[in-house]
């Protein structure tokens, strides 16, 4: 270490001040003990002082020339280096190793941490007994989620089989519904015709409410037959429709009334309307074509229509209210 | 084989600092006289002389490591190695065999030389005639107390009492003594 300015004695006041009036007489040996010791441990840090020093004992070797030349006996050259020879090697070469702290263990030898420490680890403690508390409870919470989500899919499956089967119910009606749909397209389609031919379907008694009417297309191979006032049938297979010529039959068709006696059915005939004298509407019976017709509801005679006559379509306006 | 007497005394000290013996040996060869003197002068003893030569350098031996050659010359560091020797000696010894008093060095050129060849005595008249010179350019209290010091081995407070004088004046004189002969043997060039 070097302090290489003299005016700073006072500048640091842990610092011994550079002791300028004492360097001359600490060259001398001229100091009481405890000055030159103090004035000693200064030129082990103090380079500037030293060299002072030096300079004043290379001043003060001088004096040792003026004193009388006396030479030493011979035998004490052997007695020095016997006694050096006794001696231990300098040690000045290789300083001892000094047994320095590691980093960790001056951290873990301050107050502070040997305090903290055992505080630190209790506090652990604690925590790793709550930790293991709340994972409990955490999982007891994760058990009763897990039942409960148990039972809710349980009840999502069987509402989905419901919604299921539903919807395939609701497809079936749904076809139900679009074939009724096509068929009253189709209806629709043969009634807009305006060469269409038409024959009233009347009961055989004036008692009956029943009435319906028969469409046909100009050429006779299509028709629609519309009723109502039918009783609603208890039997799916409706009423039949049949095209009479003679003592022959030959059925045409199904109608099927809904609860109101409201029925219409499209159908195609196996050859001209034209050929057959009357039409009449049967309720269940599909018997072979020679048996007779006894439970006849609705009739009507072709000869009528033998002279086609065109449907007409009053203007809105004009229909009668 | 190293040829111990062509090596400086830098080189010697260095060869020291290495545990080398015969470096020791041969330093001191080179300055035995001129320590060994110095004791016999101030102890006036030959056995305290031996005693206290056969201690300088046993401590040079062991601190030759502590020697700065780019701050200082061997011959300042080993004489003042000795004289520190020779003081602590003095010192325990309470000064009961030694001369204090400050008559005798300014006598100093009548010391007998004692078993020395023409040639170093030679050398040694023309360096201690320079020295003289030196010390003759000091007011004659300051060298007084320069001589009380380094050759009585009195420390300043006991020069005091000795001449009693203040402390302060002591120092003063020490001080200025020192500036002095410093300035005197470096544009005398020997130093």
């Amino acid at each position: 270490m070097a302090t290489n300015n003299l005016n700073n004695e006072s500048s640091n006041p842990n610092h011994f001040a550079h002791p300028v009036n004492m360097l001359e007489a600490f060259a001398l040996d001229a100091l009481e003990l405890d000055e030159g010791l103090g004035v000693s441990s200064h030129l082990d840090e103090c380079d500037l002082c030293s060299d002072i020093v030096i300079q004043y004992q290379g001043t003060v070797a001088e004096l040792a020339a003026t004193v009388g030349v006396q030479e030493p006996p011979a035998t004490l050259r052997t007695m020095i280096m016997q006694a050096i020879a006794l001696e231990d090697p300098p040690a000045s070469t290789a300083s001892e190793p000094k047994l320095v702290p590691s980093v960790s263990d001056r951290i873990m030898d301050s107050l502070p941490i040997r305090i903290l420490a055992p505080l630190a680890a209790s506090a652990a403690i604690v925590l790793v007994l709550v930790a293991v508390t709340m994972n409990v409870r955490i999982s007891n919470q994760v058990d009763i989620l897990k039942k409960e989500n148990s039972n809710l899919q349980a009840s999502l499956d069987s509402n989905g089989a419901t919604i299921t089967a539903q919807i395939g119910a609701s497809a079936v009606a749904d076809t139900d519904v679009m074939d009724r749909v096509l068929k009253l397209q189709q209806a629709s389609y043969e009634l807009a015709q305006p060469d269409n031919m038409s024959l009233e379907l009347l009961p055989p008694s004036d008692e009956s409410p029943s009435q319906g009417i028969f469409l046909v297309n100009h050429d006779g191979n299509r028709g629609v037959v519309m009723v109502a006032g039918m009783e609603p049938h208890s039997t799916s297979t409706g009423y039949h429709v049949w095209l009479m010529r003679g003592q022959d039959k030959v059925w045409i068709g199904q109608i099927i009334p809904d609860e109101r006696g409201w029925g219409t059915a499209s159908l195609s005939l196996p050859e001209s309307i034209m050929d057959f004298d009357k039409v009449e509407l049967t309720e269940g019976n599909t018997g072979g074509a020679t048996a007779p017709l006894t439970d006849m509801v609705l009739q009507g005679s072709l000869v009528s229509i033998n002279d086609p006559r065109l449907v007409t379509y009053a203007p809105m306006g004009l229909l009668p209210p | 084989m190293v040829d111990y007497e062509s090596l400086d005394d830098h080189q010697l000290i260095q060869l020291i600092s290495q545990v080398d013996k015969d470096a020791l040996e041969a330093l001191y060869t080179r300055y035995q006289t001129p320590v060994y003197s110095l004791a016999m002068f101030m102890l006036k003893k030959p056995a305290l002389a031996e005693e206290v030569t056969q201690d300088i350098f046993l401590n040079i031996w062991l601190k030759a490591s502590s020697f700065n050659a780019e701050r200082g010359q061997p011959r300042g560091w080993i004489m003042s190695v000795a004289h520190h020797k020779i003081i602590d000696l003095i010192r325990s010894q309470r000064r009961t065999t030694v001369n204090t008093d400050p008559v005798d060095y300014e006598t100093l050129d009548l010391l007998p030389d004692g078993g020395v060849s023409t040639e170093a005595q030679v050398e040694q008249s023309l360096d201690r005639e320079r020295i003289m010179r030196a010390l003759e350019t000091i007011p004659a209290n300051q060298r007084e107390v320069i001589m009380l010091a380094y050759f009585g081995g009195l420390s300043q407070s006991e020069m005091a009492e000795k001449l009693y004088l203040p402390l302060g004046t002591i120092k003063t004189r020490v001080r200025l003594a020192m500036l002095k002969l410093r300035t005197v043997l470096e544009n005398d060039g020997y130093e």
